[in-house]
């Protein structure tokens, strides 16, 4: 119980941080605290901008903003993008479900390949093709994630024309859905299995010289399911903990391989922003991806306690 | 009679950088229903006797002579064979008992696998069997621990959990490595009544390995000593008791707490340099000359054998 408490702490100050960052950053970023929260290259008139500044509340004490700006966030109010005319918690919507699409189905992917290859290669490293399998995902998690899209962009869609090159802008349909989203799903989902490969590997090659299985083999199993059934359990509980850190790592590769196969994501709107110095969309962006790592790390701690019974005490 | 188990010159050295020989020639049989106690000093070689029956060894362990059990060599049977015998009609009771339970699954689940791996066809419900083992073991409430897992035991617990696991088929020999380790005086005793009354006690043949004489004298029916990788003295517990032959055997009875404390001078050599002549020549106060050049065999004296120049 202590534990769970301190944690609930610590991720409650991760929040109260991120949340303050995001506040103070344009705030006191070097020049015009109304230019880095509407954006340079917006023109607008002295006029417009005097009544943006009192409308933000600039004028006002710090603490004034601060919680003007809590209150904001409570009603899912996270600024306006001058650029695109719209409120940015609209412009984000709109998008991230894509984003969120092709990072979760690829790291649901990611860790089935790769915990059950990596079981496999831990439990017979020698074998030639356990061998070939570990080299072949030393490399892929060696490249880095835009340039693997590139690649694949490349061969299956240039070369061979099997699949399309930009992303889908008409109305969805599961069909066109998979068909576009197949090759950047297939890119992350195989760099994300690079890496719990390689844990899990290593993980599966400690675990199966553990004294409790070499008692499950003097039970009288057999072979791999002593792996299954003994050794793949433990063996992934640091998988568990790869997949919240990597989730951060994973959702910026995912902006940069949306960038490559013009899927309308988060990625590309992030790149526009950017171009255009569109503060307020990269700050709700911001706010946005750290907020879903957070999650992501909670759900990774609640997981964990579930699998692990050492965490737990009895009822 | 033909015994259940058959070791003749059992030898098993492991590779590295440094390759040693941990067994040098080990014989002795163990009849069905019998108990052999297996007796000597730490990293005298009794845990890889163990594992070399039970086929555990890892692969850097090179392993000759001949292991047969009800007639089959077992040096010779392939895994697939010899993970039907395993667990079934010959089982092991680890000398680590919480390392060798599973820290992430139940002990219901544990105590079950067994059952569950060797009992294919029309099985009944496993969960009577476990909680009969589990009660046979001393737990009053069975149906709670099964929901336990082992991190939330004690040590004392978890190795009644692995005798359970261990003798809930009935084993045809029971391999029992080290059970009184670390214990104290009242689990020790529990641990003799659990050995005795498990499911197939009475037709089970025991090897129980031990440091301590103490603890082997009330269940052996046969006492082998064993010094540095060999077998220095082999038995009958009722005349080994009564009259030990070999000088070690005389140390390690002296050293027990009834018979004063008197601890055994020196201490076991290394098994990657073991002593010329007689192994146990630097601690022996009976030593003479040609225990430094000779090697002494086992011999046969009276229906017992004795690796002593000393013996007739
Ligand atoms: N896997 C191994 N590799 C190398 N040496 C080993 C291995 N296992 C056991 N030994 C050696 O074998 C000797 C006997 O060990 P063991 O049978 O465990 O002794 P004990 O009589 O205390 O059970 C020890 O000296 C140990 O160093
Ligand atoms: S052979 Fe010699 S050294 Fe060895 S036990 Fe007998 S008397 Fe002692
Ligand atoms: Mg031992």
């Amino acid at each position: 119980m202590h534990s769970a408490v301190k944690k609930t702490l610590r991720y409650l100050s991760s929040f109260a941080l991120i949340v303050t960052l995001n506040f103070a950053l344009p705030r006191f970023m070097p020049g015009d605290p109304v230019k880095n929260l509407i954006g340079e290259d917006v023109y607008v008139s002295e006029a417009v901008m005097e009544e943006i500044r009192t409308e933000l509340g600039l004028n006002r004490p710090l603490i004034e903003q601060f919680s003007a700006y809590l209150q904001g966030l409570l009603r899912f109010d996270l600024g306006y993008s001058y650029h695109l005319h719209s409120p940015v918690s609209e412009v984000l919507q709109a998008r991230i479900g894509w984003t969120l699409l092709l990072v979760g189905v690829s790291v649901v992917l990611g860790a089935i390949l790769g915990i059950l290859l990596g079981a496999y290669a831990g439990w017979k490293p020698e074998t030639k093709l356990n061998r070939g399998i570990y080299c072949g995902f030393i490399a892929i998690s060696c490249t880095p994630p835009y340039f693997l899209a590139l690649l694949f962009l490349g061969i299956f869609a240039f070369k061979l024309g099997l699949f399309p090159f930009k992303g889908f802008y008409d109305t969805p349909t599961i069909g066109s859905v998979a068909y576009h989203l197949f090759l950047p799903v297939s890119v992350l989902a195989l760099f994300s299995a690079s890496r719990n490969f390689l844990v899990m590997r290593g993980s599966v090659i400690q675990e199966k010289e553990q004294l409790y299985a070499l008692y499950a083999r003097a039970k009288g199993l057999y072979d791999t399911s002593i792996l299954f059934r003994h050794v793949v359990k433990n063996a992934s509980l640091p998988i568990i903990t790869l997949l919240a850190l990597d989730f951060g790592f994973l959702f910026s590769g995912a902006l940069f391989i949306e960038i490559v196969f013009s899927l309308n994501g988060m990625g590309t709107l992030i790149y526009d922003a950017i171009i255009g110095k569109d503060y307020p969309l990269l700050q709700g962006a911001f706010l946005v991806i750290a907020l879903s790592v957070l999650l992501a790390n909670i759900f990774a701690d609640l997981l964990y306690a579930a699998v692990d019974p050492r965490v737990r005490r009895p009822a | 009679m033909k015994p259940l188990l058959e070791i003749e010159k059992l030898r098993v050295s492991f590779e590295g950088e440094r390759p040693v020989n941990v067994l040098s020639g080990v014989s002795f049989s163990i009849q069905k229903g019998e108990t052999l106690a297996l007796v000597g000093e730490s990293g005298c070689g009794k845990s890889v006797i163990a594992h070399a029956v039970m086929r555990l060894l890892p692969s850097e362990a090179r392993v000759k002579g001949s292991v047969r059990f009800k007639g089959t060599e077992l040096l010779e049977l392939d895994e697939k064979r010899m993970s039907a015998l395993r667990g079934n009609e010959l089982a092991i009771i680890f000398q680590n008992p919480s390392h060798a339970l599973n820290p992430v699954y139940s002990i219901g689940r544990q105590l079950a696998e067994p059952l569950r791996v060797h009992q294919k066809q029309g099985k009944p419900d496993p969960s009577q069997k476990v909680l009969k083992a589990l009660k046979q073991v001393g737990f009053s409430r069975p149906e709670h621990y099964m929901k336990y897992y082992p991190s939330w035991c004690s040590g004392g617990m978890n190795q009644r959990f692995l005798i359970a696991t261990s003798t809930i088929l009935g084993p045809e020999l029971l391999i029992a490595d080290e059970p009184s380790k670390g214990l104290d005086p009242d689990r020790i005793k529990e641990v003799e009544r659990e050995l005795r009354a498990h499911p197939g006690a009475g037709k089970t043949a025991l090897l129980l390995i031990s440091h301590d004489l103490g603890f082997v004298r009330r269940l052996a029916d046969k006492i082998a000593v064993m010094y540095s990788g060999e077998i220095v003295e082999l038995a009958e517990a009722a005349d080994f008791f009564e009259q030990p032959l070999h000088p070690y055997s005389l140390g390690l009875l002296g050293s027990l707490p009834e018979n004063g404390f008197v601890p055994i001078p020196g201490s076991a050599p290394a098994l990657s340099d073991p002593p010329s002549g007689c192994r146990f020549h630097p601690r022996c106060p009976y030593g003479e000359k040609r225990c430094l050049q000779e090697h002494p065999r086992l011999k046969d004296t009276k229906g017992r054998f004795v690796r002593c120049f000393l013996c007739p």
